[in-house]
């Protein structure tokens, strides 16, 4: 669960990135957070596993105070949190296999590390990761031979290998063709309801986070405007975030028929 | 012309693909657990079946490693026998107490035998050299360029080859014995020395310059001189120049270093004093020399800055 | 009155210099109706400033005395033309080819390659230090570029008699000799490159959890490793060029065999030991070569 109370962030310069967010995440949330590119969503994210630090007010992942985290005590909380980049962030040379495996590593020593010695289980369990996203042919693949949506689900196993509780995901569709999008976040859907992992992401379709998300918070001006149920979602409350209607040719269309 | 014959078609790649993936070589390769599978049936199946590439860095590794290790009983690197720290204390005085007179040339040294005026020399020997040999490569390198001169090129390719891996200092000795001792060999040493760098980079430069420019001359009928004036020399001229200003940093080493044989320049000085162990000489000496190839890379470094 | 006017005409003196009035259009009496200022080249400055220093710097160089080109044939005759030989046969030849001159060359290899892999083992952990992308803070990384930059700055034949002053003459001063030198070009290439990589993988291995180290190994070290080994191989033809100089200061290597063989004026031996250095350095350059544009 996490637990934003009263969280500010203010850059050196002044420039207030977060102002007075309050927000309560429960376990098994789907959670999109929408809204401008600049308003704070990614910042937002970023706090979550302490990227970016807060200079005011208190915030508690699953039961760790963050701003008491750093060092190794910051290190042990992130292995239980998964993220999840727009650019995928893999490493382009090494095989799909290493690249998943990379998500065990704060498991162990850096002389296991540099040797690549992982046990027979995390092995057996990137090797699962990699086959319930079906990419299992792929796995001893270059990862920079792989399709965009593929490196995507590559992604997707590494933060699922680290047998996470929860996964932070900044814009994961972003860079993604249509179909593939759907595809992809068809798996979010899928990793949240099978195995009750939190998901939080950023969107910038509003209507894929409304389509998908058990949980929509509304972000401008690094301040939330709203909080709450998809449904609840009107096209004034668009309005009021984005700073006015979505025009129809701005939405994703054609949700319903995808295979 | 040339682009038709190699254009293949997307078939016959495909075909020449699926042949290399059969081959023995590769199927061998997959049983022994060195290449991946097509495909896996679930997990189990790609554990069992998982290629351990680590073994070929393993291997290199190993060599290396053992070479390395066959070499260093070979040299011995470790030797403390020889460890003087009697001559380390009257090093680290004389570094600390150098002669100021020798350094400026007052006193009982003439300003011509100065660490300043031997500074100067060897900066005015590196200079002279540098622009000389940026002059004379030119040709050198336009015709040790593929583009330029298509096969001919390696003749000159060749030549500066043969220039450039000769040891400078060798050819400083030479040199010595026929011009004499003094700066003069210096300088044609450098030169000759630098033709074969700077002609070399100036060939690669040429190689990689963009065709477009010279098509479009070509179209409105330029002619053959008006091409490489308008099209080949503005896209490498400050590509040249930045060469230029990186050879120059390196040749102000070079200079000092001819003068180890005699060539002129700071380097013999250095030479005699570490022979006769007169550390509060050698220690103005090494101030200065610091100091130059300091200011040389400042001043290169700005104006290559400028440049790009 | 007379001093603004004076400034003036010296601002309107420097304009002149540097600008020149181009005239775009004129009407019909030819008087131009529209001009612009455009700058003057300053090429030809430059060029001017390049004259000067290399007159200045003639005055520093002596004239030669006597000039003995005859010299160049004995000796370039002596080295690859059988006419005068030292070594009176061909027998004597190819028994000093092979059994002095080859050896030697084969021990110079051996020594730099224990120098640069000395040099590279500590230039290892210096060079993740010193780059910005891996460690973030200004006053833990410029030091140690600057320090190290420092020691670059001192020739390599300094660095030798340094060397040997510490070591003593022989292959051990070399061998140290070259693993400074190879610190520093090592360290300088390195964490230049390291500072232009992707760092993205870098930060999504700290979001699950890994040191800054373990990070560099698993998502950095995989993307370093092609230009670290295209480098060593580099800078080991750099220090093999570089051990002729050793030698000749003492510290080893070839160099002391071809500066015994240039003073007692035998240059087929002198020839003898340049042919295999040639074809070596030859070879490594066109595998640094191969290597380079195969990684990059």
């Amino acid at each position: 669960m996490i637990k934003f109370d009263s969280v500010d962030k203010v850059y050196s310069n002044g420039y207030k990135a977060l102002k007075n967010i309050n927000l309560t995440i429960n376990d098994g949330d789907f959670v999109c957070i929408i809204g401008l590119s600049g308003a704070g969503k990614s910042t937002l994210l970023r706090t979550i596993n302490k990227m970016h630090d807060i200079t005011s007010g208190s915030l508690v992942v699953n039961g760790d105070d963050l701003s008491k985290a750093s060092g190794k005590k910051l290190r042990l909380i992130r292995r239980n949190i998964g993220m999840i980049f727009q650019s995928f962030n893999l490493v382009n040379r090494s095989s799909v296999y290493k690249n998943v495996l990379a998500g065990r590593v704060g498991y162990h020593s850096t002389f296991e590390t540099i040797f690549g010695l992982y046990t027979k289980r995390e092995k057996m369990l990137a090797l699962q990761s990699l086959d319930k996203l079906g990419i299992l042919d792929k796995a001893f693949v270059r990862a920079d031979q792989l399709s965009g949506g593929q490196q995507q689900r590559v992604a997707l196993a590494r933060a699922l290998t680290q047998e996470p509780k929860l996964i932070l995901a900044d814009e994961p569709v972003a860079s993604l063709d249509p179909v593939t999008t759907l595809s992809v976040m068809d798996d979010f859907k899928r990793i949240n309801k099978d195995y009750k992992i939190t998901i939080v992401a950023n969107m910038h379709h509003v209507d894929l986070a409304l389509k998908y998300a058990t949980r929509i918070v509304g972000i401008k001006n690094g301040e939330i405007v709203f909080d709450g149920m998809p449904e609840e979602v009107t096209d004034d409350i668009t309005t009021k975030i984005y700073g006015r209607a979505l025009k129809h040719s701005e939405k994703l269309g054609d949700l319903e028929k995808h295979d | 012309m040339k682009k038709e014959k190699n254009r293949v078609s997307e078939t016959d790649r495909l075909e020449r693909e699926e042949k290399h993936k059969n081959s023995k070589l590769n199927k061998l390769l997959t049983k022994l657990h060195l290449r991946g599978y097509d495909t896996y049936l679930n997990a189990e199946d790609a554990y069992k079946k998982r290629p351990m590439l680590w073994i070929y860095d393993l291997v290199i590794a190993l060599i290396f490693v053992g070479v390395v290790l066959y070499f260093a009983l070979d040299i011995n690197f470790m030797s403390t026998v020889t460890y003087n720290g009697t001559r380390l204390g009257e090093l680290w005085k004389g570094f600390i107490n150098p002669n100021w007179d020798y350094f400026f040339g007052i006193n009982t040294f003439r300003f011509s035998e100065s660490v300043i005026y031997k500074i100067i020399e060897t900066f005015a020997i590196a200079f002279i050299g540098t622009t000389l040999s940026s002059l004379f490569s030119i040709p050198f390198g336009f015709f040790a360029s593929r583009k330029i001169v298509g096969k001919y090129s390696i003749i000159s390719e060749f030549i500066l080859i043969v220039i450039r891996t000769f040891p400078e200092i060798l050819f400083g000795l030479i040199l010595v014995k026929v011009v004499g001792f003094g700066s003069f060999a210096g300088i044609t040493v450098l030169s000759i020395h630098s033709i074969g760098m700077i002609g070399k980079m100036y060939s690669e430069q040429l190689d990689v310059i963009n065709d477009q420019p010279l098509e479009a001359l070509d179209a409105c009928g330029a002619s053959r001189l008006s091409r490489i004036k308008l099209g080949v020399i503005p896209q490498v001229a400050p590509n040249f120049l930045s060469v230029i200003l990186y050879r120059f940093d390196l040749n102000v080493r070079t200079a000092s270093l001819l003068g180890l044989v005699g060539a002129g320049g700071i380097g013999y000085d250095i030479w005699v004093n570490s022979q006769f162990n007169t550390w509060s000489m050698l220690a103005p000496l090494l101030y200065g020399v610091v100091v130059l190839i300091i200011l040389v890379d400042i001043v290169s470094g700005l104006l290559r800055k400028k440049l790009i | 009155m007379t001093n603004s006017t004076f400034k003036e005409n010296n601002a309107l003196f420097w304009h002149k210099i540097f600008y020149r009035t181009v005239v775009v259009s004129v009407d019909e009496n030819n008087n131009p109706t529209k001009t612009i200022e455009k700058k003057r080249s300053k090429a030809l400055l430059w060029f001017l400033l390049v004259a000067v220093i290399f007159a200045l710097s003639c005055c520093f160089i002596n004239q030669p005395k006597t000039i003995r080109l005859d010299q160049i044939q004995v000796i370039f005759g002596q080295m690859f033309s059988p006419s005068i030989w030292s070594l009176k046969t061909y027998d004597q030849y190819w028994a000093y080819l092979f059994n002095t001159a080859i050896p030697a060359i084969w021990d110079t290899i051996e020594m730099v390659l224990i120098g640069t892999t000395l040099g590279t083992i500590f230039a290892f952990p210096l060079m993740l230090i010193a780059s910005s992308n891996i460690v973030v803070h200004e006053y833990i990384y410029q030091p140690i570029r600057f320090f190290v930059d420092f020691i670059r700055t001192i020739p390599t034949y300094v660095l030798a008699i340094l060397c040997t002053v510490f070591f003593g003459l022989g292959e051990t001063a070399g061998t140290w000799a070259i693993a400074i030198f190879t610190l520093g070009i090592m360290f300088k290439l390195m964490y230049e490159y390291i500072d232009t990589c992707d760092m993205n993988p870098f930060e999504a291995s700290i979001s699950t959890g890994a040191s800054r180290l373990k990070a560099f190994c698993v998502a950095l070290y995989p993307q370093v490793k092609p230009m670290f080994f295209s480098n060593f191989l580099y800078t080991f033809e750099i220090n093999i060029r570089a051990s002729v100089i050793l030698g000749f200061v003492g510290a080893g290597g070839i160099g002391q065999m071809l500066s015994n063989a240039m003073n007692a004026q035998q240059y087929d031996k002198v020839g003898a030991i340049l042919i295999p250095l040639f074809v070596l350095v030859v070879c490594l350059q066109l595998l640094s070569g191969y290597l380079r544009r195969k990684s990059l």
